[in-house]
């Protein structure tokens, strides 16, 4: 299903021309609006008017999150307060957060690109919502919501927390679409099992997972507990929020929404544009924005894009799943680790639960990981040698895809933190016995 | 013939234990048999006791893993000797002991000890023929 079916199944030339026209517009717009960038494109010699096809783009300098804090937190923002009626920020785990103003016509792009990825699941104006998302400064929660609503679904804004209402309501309500992390997803998968709900009982359908990395492993894992079908979708606030890109029926890669952003993909050590099919640092530039526009920004993303025509009938390109934020990468031992591989080792092991946790330690200069796993099943505590067979079970399959020896500890079932919103799987306690 | 075990899974640090003998004692139930074997990180704690339903539903509760297994009573002599007349039977048999342990309760000359082996059948019909009293699930409910 469509939601703008002639602006997703726009035959690329047109497409191509258009994001053109919006770049060149973009760039105008920029250096008119935000002294940050007319000082930038001044100094590389930029103009609009020297942007005469798309790969031109890469003259542009590229923006980082840290341009974005150094503006801390309108310094960024090109239109008076007066016409920005929504504020907001990311997590900010380090530091101060990033700030984002958006206009009237910033959410109406916003909640557009939302109800696209929304209906290419099958959203339809018959569904019952429920939004588990926390609201607030996150964008998750208010993006998917107004992409929702314009759909015209019933929207249950419930926020995380409190899994057994949510539970009970998923039940009384008859919630159709689930919208959380699916971490938490999962978790009330487990709560509602544990209250006695059954899947029968239940008329969820469509899972709208995101806001964190999920391997296909996880997010069979979830189906299979609640009995739906989901797709991923995928953005930053410092982008405008969800919607930059999600994934249709055919789940073989997330449509950008490609008339309002323009993707690149970059090799993150140097910046340099790559050539199309790489696999790099996806760059991002939104092209309708205009309460906080970025000019290739930096998602420290890492993906591929695809540009062949999908099967479900859209010429957007597609980015395959991010694998794992650039960020969140950890080097053990000097290799390159992402949770999301060990996660996709741990949700392949029967009778453990996918929940898990990376404790990092290092002695004697040496990394060391540590993996908790809960084990589910009954049945393995008939016999020793099945616990040490599983525990082993572990250590190979990891050894194997990582390529490094870890530690995996078992420990007992719902010992391991559950999260209403991103988990928090990894403890590095690297540094604090040296500090 | 036999009798039920409750098998609960522990991470080997301090204070699981305790947990689960409060909860039994909360339960009011009674431990007739106990073993616990050490390992690195966890652990297995298997109990014959006094209601093994009842005393799983409130190691549940606490959140524990737990399972019922199918285990042989066997009454012994508590004398020299009155293990290996019965491992003799075993080695004989060729049955395989999986794990052995002991009742803590003494009835008259007899002890009791509580064993898992890899063919319950004819780890019993051999019993039988060497004149070794197995205990029922009914025997053990008796001890106090």
């Amino acid at each position: 299903m469509f939601f703008q079916q002639d602006i997703e199944t726009m035959p690329r030339e047109e497409l191509e021309a258009l994001q053109l026209a919006k770049l060149k517009k973009q760039v105008q717009y920029c250096m008119d609006h935000v002294p940050f960038y007319h000082d930038r494109l001044t100094a590389a010699g930029v103009t609009a008017d020297k942007i005469k096809c798309l790969s031109d783009v890469q003259y542009i300098p590229l923006t980082t999150k840290a341009d974005i804090r150094d503006h801390y937190p309108y310094g960024l923002f090109a239109v008076p307060m007066k016409d920005i009626v929504r504020i907001h920020a990311s997590s900010g785990t380090t530091g101060k957060p990033t700030v984002v103003g958006y206009t009237r016509h910033d959410l109406d792009v916003w909640s557009d690109c939302v109800a696209r990825l929304c209906m290419a699941v099958g959203v339809t104006d018959e569904d019952v919502a429920q939004i588990s998302f926390g609201y607030g400064l996150f964008t998750g929660a208010l993006g998917l919501h107004y992409g929702l609503e314009k759909i015209g679904c019933s929207v249950i804004p419930i926020s995380s927390g409190n899994t057994k209402k949510q539970a009970m309501i998923l039940k009384d309500f008859g919630t159709t679409v689930l919208i959380s992390t699916p971490s938490y997803a999962m978790y009330m998968s487990e709560v509602a099992h544990e209250m006695g709900i059954s899947n029968e009982e239940l008329k969820l359908r469509i899972g709208l997972f995101g806001s964190e990395g999920c391997t296909d492993a996880l997010r069979d894992k979830i189906e299979q507990g609640f009995g739906l079908f989901s797709t991923d979708n995928y953005g930053m606030s410092e982008l405008q929020g969800p919607g930059v890109s999600g994934e249709c029926e055919y789940r073989c890669g997330l449509h950008f929404a490609e008339d309002h952003f323009l993707a690149e993909i970059v090799n993150p050590e140097t910046g340099e544009v790559l050539p199309r099919g790489e696999k790099g640092e996806l760059v991002i530039t939104p092209l309708s924005k205009e309460g906080f526009p970025l000019l290739r920004y930096r998602t420290k993303d890492i993906t591929r894009i695809h540009y062949e025509k999908c099967r479900c009938g859209r010429t957007h390109a597609r980015m395959e799943k991010v694998q794992g934020r650039s960020d969140d990468m950890l080097k053990i031992r000097g290799v390159n680790v992402f949770p999301s591989q060990i996660e996709s080792v741990m949700a392949n092991i029967d009778g453990i639960s996918p929940h898990y946790e990376l404790i990092l330690t290092r002695k004697n200069y040496t990394d060391y990981l540590e993996v908790r796993i809960e084990i589910n099943d009954e049945r393995l505590l008939e016999n020793f040698g099945n616990l040490e067979a599983k525990q082993k079970e572990a250590v190979d399959k990891l050894k194997t895809v990582l390529g490094i020896q870890a530690k995996v500890t078992l420990v007992a079932p719902r010992t391991i933190a559950r999260y209403e919103g991103k988990a928090k799987r990894i403890i590095d306690k690297r540094g604090e016995e040296e500090a | 013939m036999t009798t039920q075990q409750l098998s609960i899974f522990m991470e080997n640090k301090p204070g699981q234990l305790v947990q689960v003998t409060e909860t039994l004692k909360e339960a009011n139930i009674d431990i007739r048999a106990m073993s616990l074997a050490d390992t690195k990180d966890f652990g297995i704690v298997r109990m014959i006791v006094s209601d093994t339903e009842k005393a799983q539903a409130a190691m549940r509760e606490k959140g524990f893993m737990s399972t019922i297994t199918k285990v042989m009573c066997i009454a012994m002599n508590d004398q020299p000797g009155g293990l290996s007349a019965i491992t003799r039977v075993m080695a004989e048999a060729g049955v395989n002991i999986d794990y052995l342990y002991a009742c803590i309760t003494v009835v008259g000359k007899d002890a009791y000890i509580v064993m898992h082996v890899d063919d319950e059948k004819k780890a019993a019909a051999e019993l039988e023929k060497a004149g070794i009293r197995m205990v029922s699930a009914a025997d053990i409910a008796k001890l106090s």
